[in-house]
């Protein structure tokens, strides 16, 4: 039998029999269903048994286009994210281990740029190792890969090795570096605005890595004059454990002229000490921490830095334990104690829409003291009594929530033990706060335009919508169990395309399914359901 | 199916088979001139006939993955026909024919099916050995019905009221144009030296050709009540086109 005749003999038995076979697509289950994204212009379900990420984008009539986009094998969920603007969805993998051919993959970052309608091709990003956790630099040009706590995810890892990707060159090698440890593995990432380095005034970029036990500052344009600072007192053994960091860049974009050192606060988890980081001038680097620790009388629960008086800037750090906020000057180290109503814990500044030029604005809440207060910084120096208004809220607050566009709106969700849900819409301008209830307990997610607000049951089938020009509540149902809710905008052009909003409530059971109400006038009657997101045709 | 199928054909198999000597020896000897000339009609030739058979399909059409773990769609397959010309060694059989069929698979972990039924018009034209049967190649023009059945838990409820798991199947059923060719060869394995006389004969026949049902998108929708005034969507798991190489093996008896 000649080769020929084999071949023609292979050729037939494939035509008349069965090669080529099912696809592995039918046999890949997402038992666990597909995580969901929201974006701005529409929704990421993570397919990781696929390999890909579905994007859902509304139509008109309460339709959904669907597009498939690849992805590295192995997502790292709690590695995935998006940008904070929703134009960007970030994928972080394993790739496949152990790799057996050529073609399994690396670990990888994968990119999916969703600014418009139609998502481009995703930029892949290939590492080395597993890394399992993932920051993202809020101004889009940095995302780090790390270690962070939990297990490793290889079975050598470098605890205190970061990746840095440059998300402005797609698809570029990333930068590893390890910082110089004192024995501490980095905990949380933080990225900071623009500073004012003595040698890139106004352009400096640092990323603040939060070790267990230590801070290292790093540079992310020369990552290899990086600073670890010790928190720890040499004369002592017990450890101060880092708990959060703020950043003055010390640039002002509108003035210029007005300049001063870029600065950085730390508070301790375990500790008394307000940390403060002058970044001055440097022979070698592009700056020298200059630091400075101040006792504040207790374990400072949250800090800020703010405009007091004169436009004097400080650190205020809440001292529950206090009940007092205490003012600090990080250049002279000297402190002010605010007596405060309640042990609060948490403070936000709303000076853009309560304060006045030059002084801050500060809100103060608290998850375990009833209420919440204003705290006007022009004259907590002086007269400290005068600089706190109460306002007429009852219960404690767990979360505070921001509303895009309406500044002067904050969405206050409550801690309450009847297990009875509510939550409050503050208007900081009218100073009322309009409290709601819920049947149980209610999650809340804010529409991008910040016209209204969702509140639905997770794992139940109630939803309602809640403008914020009337507060009237509009009930909903659907017919299967709600994971999540993206309010999300339909493309102005094209087909299906009228410029209007929808809801897409996900239904994360068997193959992902939905339902899409109109999102300005929502109704169960013209609601569609849309089922089995992640079953087509490939 | 299958079982019943398998039963008739080893039914008839041992009807065969378990012939006494005596009447195998009743069978006609092969070559030429061993047969006393008909008196009749040689209804070897001329006759009606009705089979039932195992029909296999090999499809490899990329839209019957959802419903199949492998490229194989197994029927039932039942056909009439009636002799209406016979020249020399040449006759011609127009018949009527119904194939059926029915697969399940999980598709993503989704309960899935694709049923089909294909009723044709066997168009026969045959060449015959005598007393071994004859040769033959048949084309079959007809319909196909393919009903096309995913059960999704996000599906809308049939019964918008229930609290028990109620997701509507996502069904499409469609009437489609669908022709076979194919060749093959009958064989009596029971029959009667007279051949004019009006009685059963038994024959085993296998042929094998190439089937083809007009392609269609599956979309999907969901079966929900009448009157039901939700609005749901569907789904499109692509284009199916129920094409491919088929044998069939089947049991007939003829008067």
């Amino acid at each position: 039998m000649t080769p020929r005749t084999v071949l023609a003999s292979l050729a037939l038995t494939c035509a008349i029999g069965a090669c080529g076979g099912r696809s592995p697509y039918w046999d890949t289950t997402s038992a666990g269903g597909a995580t969901s994204f929201g974006l701005a212009n529409g929704v990421a379900l993570v397919d990781d048994a696929d390999h890909r990420v579905v994007m859902l984008t509304a139509l008109a009539n309460q339709q959904l286009s669907t597009r498939a986009l690849p992805i590295g094998h192995n997502v790292i969920s709690q590695a995935t994210t998006t940008s904070s603007d929703g134009s960007f969805l970030f994928v972080l993998s394993a790739g496949d281990s152990p790799r057996r051919t050529a073609n399994d993959e690396y670990p990888s970052l994968t990119v999916i740029d969703a600014s418009t309608f139609a998502p481009k091709s995703p930029t892949k990003y290939t590492m080395s190792v597993p890394l399992p956790n993932l920051a993202i630099d809020p101004l889009g040009h940095w995302a780090v890969a790390y270690s962070g706590p939990g297990a490793p995810a290889s079975f050598v890892q470098n605890a205190n090795e970061l990746v840095i990707f440059d998300l402005t060159t797609p698809g570029s090698k990333p930068i590893l570096h390890t910082i110089r440890s004192q024995g501490g593995t980095p905990q949380r990432l933080t990225f900071t605005p623009a500073l004012n380095l003595p040698k890139v005034p106004g352009q400096g970029r640092l990323l603040i890595v939060e070790t267990d036990i230590d801070v290292t500052l790093l540079e992310l344009a020369n990552p290899s004059a990086d600073v670890t600072l010790s928190l720890t007192s040499g004369t002592g053994a017990q450890q101060v454990t880092p708990a959060g960091v703020v950043v003055d860049g010390g640039y002002d974009p509108s003035n210029p002229a007005n300049v001063a050192p870029a600065r950085i606060a730390l508070r301790a988890q375990n500790d008394s000490n307000v940390f403060t980081f002058t970044l001055g001038p440097s022979d070698t680097n592009d700056f020298t921490p200059i630091i400075n620790v101040i006792d504040v009388g207790g374990t400072p629960t949250d800090i800020a830095f703010v405009r007091a008086d004169n436009d004097v800037l400080r650190v205020a750090a809440l001292v529950p334990s206090l009940s007092s906020a205490v003012l600090v000057d990080s250049d002279t180290g000297s402190t002010t104690q605010v007596a405060l109503p309640a042990p609060y814990s948490k403070l936000s500044l709303v000076t853009s829409v309560v304060g006045g030029t030059g002084t801050d604005v500060a809100m103060l809440w608290s998850g375990t003291a009833s209420g919440v207060a204003l705290w006007t910084l022009g004259n907590s120096v002086d007269q400290p009594y005068h600089s706190i208004e109460v306002l007429p809220i009852a219960q404690q607050i767990q979360t505070v929530d921001d509303v895009t566009k309406q500044a002067q709106l904050k969405v206050l969700e409550t801690t309450d033990a009847s297990n009875v849900g509510s939550f409050l819409v503050l208007d900081l301008l009218k100073r009322t706060a309009s409290p709601l209830q819920t049947m149980g307990t209610a999650t809340l997610s804010i529409a991008p335009d910040g016209l209204r607000m969702w509140a639905f049951a997770q794992g139940g089938t109630n939803l309602a919508k809640l403008d914020f020009a009337t507060l009237n509540p509009v009930p909903l149902t659907t017919d299967e169990m709600i994971d999540a809710v993206y309010d999300v905008a339909r493309p102005s052009t094209g087909a299906g395309g009228d410029g209007g909003r929808s809801l897409i409530a996900i239904h994360n059971q068997g193959t992902v399914g939905a339902t899409v109400f109109d999102a300005l006038d929502p109704d169960t009657a013209t609601a569609r359901i849309v089922p089995a997101l992640l079953l087509e045709g490939p | 199916m299958k079982k019943r199928l398998a039963t008739t054909i080893l039914v008839a198999s041992s009807i065969a088979l378990g012939m006494p000597a005596a009447s195998a020896q009743e069978l006609l000897p092969p070559g030429e001139g061993t047969r006393a000339p008909p008196k009749g009609i040689d209804r070897l030739e001329e006759m009606w006939r009705f089979e039932l058979g195992y029909r296999g399909n090999f499809v490899t059409d990329g839209g019957y993955n959802p419903f199949a773990t492998q490229d194989y769609f197994a029927q039932s397959s039942l056909v009439a026909s009636r002799t209406i010309f016979a020249r020399g060694r040449f006759s011609f059989a127009p018949g009527i024919a119904w194939d059926y069929g029915k697969t399940t698979a999980t598709a993503r972990g989704d309960a899935t099916s694709l049923e089909m039924h294909r009723i044709a018009v066997p168009l026969e034209g045959r060449l015959h050995f005598r007393g071994w049967g004859y040769a033959f190649v048949r084309a079959a023009p007809g319909i196909a019905i393919e009903n096309a059945e995913v059960d999704d838990v996000t599906a809308p409820c049939a019964q918008p009221a229930s609290q028990e798991p109620c997701a509507a199947p996502l069904t499409k059923s469609r009437w489609l144009f669908a022709t076979d060719v194919s060749a093959g060869y009958a064989y009596p394995v029971w029959s009667r030296k007279e051949v004019s006389d009006v009685v059963p004969r038994i024959w085993l026949q296998a042929d094998g050709g190439y089937g083809w049902v007009v392609g269609q998108r599956l979309n999907l929708a969901a079966d929900l009540a009448a009157g039901d005034a939700r609005l749901a969507s569907g789904i499109d798991l692509g284009a199916l086109t129920m094409r491919g190489a088929f044998f069939r093996a089947s049991a007939a008896v003829s008067f």
